[in-house]
């Protein structure tokens, strides 16, 4: 039925030059997170990644919210709130209308339950291709590690993740996966793909991958893409993109498997005419994205293409935990990237893969230690300087940094013996006149002994401290001495 | 086609400010081109005819099986299978002046891939078609009846930004898109006007 990819041909020929933390399968354990923040702070690429998503981010929400879309916002964030708040009932709708339409809904708990009933589709129809649209819960719960355990070949077509793909690489921005990247490195993949060097010119790299995966798109056996907005009351799934590679992953295979999280239901067809618009320009900065693809189950009776089947999978994987909580709000957002393009922890660390986690930046911060499926993901919310860019761009109004400093407290709370142990130290010494003064001698005594570069001959505190230097505290106290001297003596100030 | 006040829905408290802008064909032509695509203002199916022929010249096409794109793709060489094809000629359920964008509905007569495999859309848009906004154009597309398994709204050609966030023309689906509006252009302040290319 299905052939093998055309456009992963060569693959091996391209070296994987990604830090290991970037990696395609996400490490059960990874480095502590300052020591991964300090060295992707350090790399070059990531001050060109920071230029560029600056640049982008000045060029799309400088001036702030462009007039017609203010209302529009204020009905986005409404309209999704609503949802939230009854859930269970517009999916109930959703599952029965594309049951209607002759499609077949799936309910999965858990990442592995929900990859388990995509290989078994997989594996009924002998499936040896998939192409696959853009998706973020795909790569939230696996999906590609999971199906080429199978023998089977799972081809990215997106251009931006087609690109991450040939280097092992996780995406490392929502919607530019391929953001930390230069011209120059895609040039290098492509070249060592090709074995040959070609056309750099970025039209013409970019019609390299049409020419690589247009084959692919033909022979797939199964097509595999995320949903943006699923319509409750006509069953109606929208994938949006510019590339047009969705319009070919649910209209050239015989099988379409659509895989959404449960939030992303919407009630009625009309919602999508406030919340595209809204998407595009959060997005990317364009009036609307170039496709907007709405599926309504699979093809019917005399249709020449289309799926013969479609498949939704809906996969909670810890989101009903955050429903009803004071969290909630985060699952409003509809992955538009304004919040990690406008934040400038997210820019400085040259994208989302020091984050570790499958989402990066501000959204990735506050979901990802929700979503609980890594302990280490409890130490995101720190990776934020509060400025509130993040809550200015959000298109459905999240408040993303009250929700940082509220998973902060809570972390505090139930954090680890060693830190808290460590704060109450703290807050005890500097809670009293005589505490606080000893502490400053002893941080003046210590500044004079060592010298200040010693942290870099410190074994663990060595990378962190490359390129670093302590501030000089050899005065520490100086200032309040000073105080109280003049305080003393009545002078005036 | 019924010839429904474009004017309705969301916008229709702008009534007045609508009235003092641009037509809607003059607004759907520059906005199609803002985006890279071309539109082609024709006064009726003859002249739409020789547009498309200009266009698709001695390349292949496959074309929606409909009485509009029939007639105005009579004489080029049509192939059946839309990977072998030079052009894909469709008709529009509307289109819209805001965004220029297109509302594409798929069934027996329209299948998918003729407005994205081969590497030039035409679609063939009569100008009653033209809405608002892009709002409008989805309200039109869920009152279709019934509800088709397929439905797109495209503005302009595929386009990735995936290198350096630098916008290039051309993906995935087609390079190149071009409209060709059919009928008179002040056919919407009379409504129903132009009855002869109402087609649907």
């Amino acid at each position: 039925m299905s052939g093998r990819s055309i456009a992963l041909h060569g693959a091996e020929r391209v070296p994987h030059s990604r830090p290991e933390w970037a990696g395609s399968v996400r490490p059960g354990h990874r480095a502590l997170l300052p020591l991964v923040t300090a060295e992707a702070v350090s790399r070059p690429e990531s001050a060109a990644t920071a230029a560029r998503l600056t640049e982008r981010s000045r060029e799309w929400q400088d001036g702030g919210w462009p007039e017609n879309l203010v209302p529009l916002r204020e009905r986005a964030a409404r309209i999704r709130r609503e949802t939230l708040g009854d859930l269970e009932s517009h999916l109930a709708q959703l599952a029965a209308k594309v049951t209607e339409h002759g499609g077949t809904v799936h309910r999965a708990a858990t990442a592995a339950d929900a990859t388990a009933i995509v290989r078994r589709i997989a594996a009924e129809h002998s499936v040896r291709l998939v192409v696959k649209s853009k998706s973020m819960v795909t790569e939230e719960i696996g999906l590609n590690p999971a199906l080429e355990a199978d023998g089977i070949e799972v081809v990215e077509t997106d251009l931006g993740e087609y690109i991450v793909q040939l280097g092992d690489e996780r995406p490392s921005h929502i919607i530019a996966p391929a953001v930390h990247l230069a011209h120059r490195d895609v040039a290098e993949r492509f070249d060592a793909l090709a074995g040959e060097r070609l056309d750099h010119d970025v039209t013409a790299l970019a019609g390299f991958a049409r020419a690589r995966l247009r084959e692919d798109f033909r022979t797939a056996g199964l097509g595999v893409t995320g949903v943006n907005f699923a319509v409750a009351e006509t069953g109606t799934l929208a994938i949006v993109t510019n590339e047009g590679n969705a319009d070919l992953v649910t209209s050239q295979p015989p099988v379409h498997v659509a895989i959404m999280t449960p939030e992303k239901v919407v009630p009625r067809m009309a919602d999508l005419g406030v919340l595209i618009p809204l998407l595009s320009h959060a997005g990317t900065g364009q009036r609307m994205t170039v496709y907007q693809t709405l599926v309504t189950g699979p093809r019917r009776a005399g249709e020449s293409d289309g799926p013969r089947e479609l498949h939704l999978v809906i996969v909670d994987n810890g989101r009903h935990r955050i429903l009803g909580t004071r969290y909630e709000e985060v699952l409003a957002c509809i992955r538009c990237g304004a919040c990690q393009t406008a934040c400038p922890v997210f820019r400085t660390l040259g994208g989302g893969h020091a984050y570790g986690a499958a989402y990066g930046g501000p959204i990735g911060a506050v979901l990802s230690p929700l979503l609980a499926q890594h302990e280490q993901d409890r130490e995101l919310p720190y990776l934020s300087s509060l400025c509130g860019a993040c809550a200015d761009v959000c298109p459905v109004m999240i408040p993303l940094p009250d929700m940082l400093v509220d998973l902060r407290a809570d972390d505090a709370a139930s954090g680890r013996r060693m830190s808290r142990a460590g704060w109450r130290a703290w807050s005890a010494l500097w809670s009293n006149r005589a505490g606080h003064r000893v502490s400053l001698a002893v941080a003046a005594a210590a500044a004079r002994l060592l010298p200040r570069r010693f942290l870099t001959r410190l074994p663990v505190a060595r990378r962190w401290a490359r390129g670093r230097e302590l501030p000089d505290l050899r005065g520490a106290g100086r200032l309040r001495r000073a105080l109280r001297r003049r305080h003393r003596t009545g002078d005036p100030a | 086609m019924t010839g429904e006040d474009p004017s309705s829905g969301a916008h229709a408290e702008d009534a007045g400010a609508e009235a003092s802008r641009p037509s809607f064909p003059v607004r759907f032509a520059a906005e199609l081109e803002r985006v890279g695509g071309r539109c082609h203002h024709v006064p009726d199916r003859a002249a739409a005819r020789t547009v498309v022929a200009r266009l698709c010249g001695d390349g292949t096409v496959v074309a929606d099986a409909d009485p509009l794109v029939a007639e105005v793709t009579d004489g080029l060489r049509r192939v059946e299978n839309p990977w072998e094809a030079d052009t894909g000629v469709t008709t529009a359920l509307a289109a819209v002046a805001d965004t220029g964008s297109l509302a594409l509905v798929h069934d027996r007569e329209h299948p998918r891939r003729n407005s994205v495999v081969p590497p030039v859309h035409i679609a063939l848009v009569p100008v009653p078609a033209l809405v608002g906004s892009y709002a409008d154009a989805i309200v039109r597309l869920a009152a279709v009846r019934p509800a088709p398994s397929g439905m797109r709204m495209v503005t302009g050609p595929s386009s990735s930004g995936d290198i350096e966030m630098v916008q290039v023309r051309g993906m995935h689906g087609p390079l190149a898109l071009h409209v060709v509006l059919i009928g008179a252009a002040d056919s919407r302040a009379s409504g129903s006007g132009a009855p002869e290319v109402a087609s649907e």
